[in-house]
């Protein structure tokens, strides 16, 4: 018989090949094409990949793009208006997913089971549904307006504005804030709330004292899992916001689609991955610092 | 130790569980000064009668009194006892330092003072170089040091430790023991401390309360329950003892003829139980002896029987000596010199204790 070979160096390889055939090498193609130069061909840019002619191919690449993007202020004030709504929308989340998900672990276990599986619940229905779901609400002659109505209250005009995109948002994204920080406050040691009263804390001083800062792993885990893709969100703002609400996803889809213009709207999606990816690494750090 | 009152009194105190007693009517004093160790089996209430003490568990009945007050008002914040959890219950996201300085912060003293505290409690234990380490870097021992210096930090009136040394290591917790010790008379602190571990118990107790199925069952000092264990049950949880079953057949001022299915015994006592009573005789393995040769004639309490196994420990050999079907007797020896195991498995001996070697037990 022949010895055995070790093959475990599979496994650690296998999320590398994943990696590269569904990340490295598309953001690659992104980033050839932010290089290149709009022209009325099909595909309409230039230069065009040729095996014989590569020399040709590489001198037809530059960074005019990329000077084109810092240049025009609608592309800045995209990008810093997409940074504003995704960080406004992350702090709304912590508001209100820090609680839910803090009085879940405090639930006997059985409810909380129950609870558990209702945050995941929206995940059943399509998300395209329940964005819709919202505009029927929202909308003027919609669910919430015949409701103040009702009331004898003044009507409420939100749809198509920053707050109908802010309640889409939140909404859609809250189980990604809620499931970490639950995560670490459930795993949280109750001996620890009891050893803090114990030496004369407060369940106030306790809360703040011990089971806050030692669910900040959590914390930081749910507001970059909101914060990264609300950035890039096309759909929420697409769908509620209204003509003035400027984000990047908006903008690269616009490039796309309506201005054929592949080069500056791979050039937008190049510098919004490196914007997100750069705080992701320092906190891959920190946290390694701290481990 | 200063010989005070009682600085705690548990008075018809009983907690249940879902309908289940898990402590049924305690009532106990726990003496200031005293090291006193509550021990038992695990799930006999003894971490619950200790709970109650410090907030976590309310009494369903009876009252609990510190220093003559009722603490069924107090919060656990604001009694003045500190616990040490068995788990150590470090704040993992907390220096040593800041651990031990927590209580302190929590009760407003002033950061000179809390400081200077700090480091004397570091001291105590032992622990100045840790001080800016966090707890993960610890070893369980350092990690034990740190959780005592944090419950002694606030100087509390009574100090409870829960099984202060299960998580440590045999030597280590040898060496812990004498230094719990020390540190206890050093401060003069009331320790309460709870465990299922009798050695542990005897060694650092001035008095130990014997739990079983919620209850009390006997309070005394270690040599009291050792050597005068009230019933069967303290006989059997405190060092290793052999049971006979007896009647009382002659009762002869101190002593008593005893017979049963064992044979017959020499009892004596300053107290005798009464002639027809049925009781058991306990008789520790170290208050026997294990002879070759049978006992001279007139030797009382004497059973022939062959060596069935025997436990070499270094110290002691506890040998197993059959004397009859299904009967097994425990004798130990101490090994006073070397290669002194005398006797073999599979060898005829004689077993005989004095009359006075046993204590009688209700039936």
């Amino acid at each position: 018989m022949s010895p055995r070979r070790d093959k475990s160096w599979m496994a650690g390889a296998l999320p590398y090949l994943w990696l590269t055939i569904l990340f490295a090498l598309p953001f690659l193609l992104v980033f050839k094409l932010s290089l290149s130069d709009v022209a009325l061909s099909i595909p309409p840019y230039a230069p065009q990949f040729h095996p014989d002619q590569i020399p040709a191919f590489f001198k037809g690449l530059d960074l005019e793009t990329y000077a084109r993007l810092i240049t025009d202020p609608l592309y800045v004030r995209a990008w810093l208006s997409s940074l504003k709504i995704a960080a406004i929308s992350t702090v709304l989340l912590v508001l209100i997913g820090y609680p839910l998900a803090y009085g879940m672990s405090r639930c006997s276990k059985g409810a909380r089971e129950v609870l558990a599986l209702a945050v995941t619940l929206p995940f059943f229905t399509s998300f395209l549904i329940r964005i819709y779901a919202w505009i029927a609400i929202l909308k003027p002659a919609g669910i919430l307006n015949a409701a103040l109505e009702a009331l004898g209250l003044p009507p409420a005009a939100i749809m198509n504005t920053d707050v109908a995109v802010y309640i889409g948002m939140v909404y859609a994204y809250l189980p990604f804030m809620v499931l970490p920080l639950y995560a670490v406050l459930d795993k949280q040691d109750e001996a620890l709330l009891e050893a803090a009263a114990d030496l004369g804390a407060t369940r106030f001083a306790a809360f703040w004292k011990v089971t806050f800062p030692l669910s900040l792993p959590g914390l930081a885990a749910g507001s970059l899992l909101c914060f990264i893709p609300l950035v890039g969100e096309f759909v929420i703002p697409d769908l509620l916001g209204g003509s003035r609400t400027l984000m990047i996803g908006k903008t690269i889809w616009t490039e796309f689609f309506a201005n054929r213009d592949w080069p500056a709207a791979s050039a937008a999606a190049t510098v919004l991955l490196v914007t997100l990816v750069v705080p992701l690494v320092l906190f891959q750090r920190q946290r390694r610092v701290v481990a | 130790m200063s010989g005070g009152g009682p600085l705690v009194r548990f008075e018809g105190v009983t907690r249940r569980f879902g309908g289940i007693a898990a402590v049924e009517d305690v009532s106990l004093d726990i003496l200031e000064g005293e090291f006193f160790a509550l021990l038992g089996p695990s799930g006999c209430g003894k971490t619950t009668l200790m709970r109650m003490l410090a907030g976590f568990e309310t009494p369903d009945e009876g009252r609990i009194l510190l220093a003559g007050e009722d603490l069924a008002a107090t919060p656990p914040h604001q009694r003045p006892v500190n616990m040490m959890f068995q788990s150590y219950a470090l704040f993992p996201h907390l220096t040593v330092e800041k651990n031990v300085a927590f209580g302190l912060k929590m009760a407003g003293m002033s950061k000179q003072a809390m400081g200077e505290r700090v480091a004397e409690m570091l001291k105590l234990v032992r622990l100045e170089s840790f001080a800016s380490r966090m707890p993960h870097q610890l070893s369980g021992g350092q990690k034990q040091r740190v959780a005592l210096a944090r419950a002694i930090a606030r100087k509390p009136k009574v100090l409870l430790l829960d099984e202060p040394l299960a998580a440590l290591d045999k030597k280590l917790r040898e060496e812990t023991q004498f230094e719990l010790t020390s540190l206890q008379t050093r401060l003069g602190i009331t320790f309460l401390t709870v465990t299922h571990d009798q050695d542990e118990a005897m060694v650092l107790a001035d008095r130990i309360g014997v739990m079983s199925e919620g209850r009390i069952v006997q309070v005394g000092r270690p040599a009291e329950v050792y050597e005068a264990p009230l019933n069967r049950f303290v006989a059997e949880f405190v060092g290793d003892i052999n049971m006979f079953e007896v009647i009382v057949d002659v009762v002869d001022n101190a002593s008593a003829r005893l017979t049963g299915p064992d044979g017959v015994f020499k009892f004596v006592a300053a107290a005798c139980p009464p002639k027809g009573a049925s009781a058991w005789l306990a008789v520790r393995p170290e208050k026997m002896r294990l002879s070759s040769a049978r006992p001279p004639k007139g030797a009382v309490n004497v059973l022939a029987g062959k060596v069935k196994g025997l436990a070499y420990v270094g110290d002691w050999t506890t040998f197993l000596v059959e004397t009859g079907p299904d009967r097994v007797v425990r004798v130990a020896r101490a090994n006073a010199s070397r290669g002194a195991v005398t006797h073999a498995s599979g060898d005829e001996v004689f077993v005989s204790f004095d009359a006075d070697a046993g204590v009688m037990l209700p039936r």
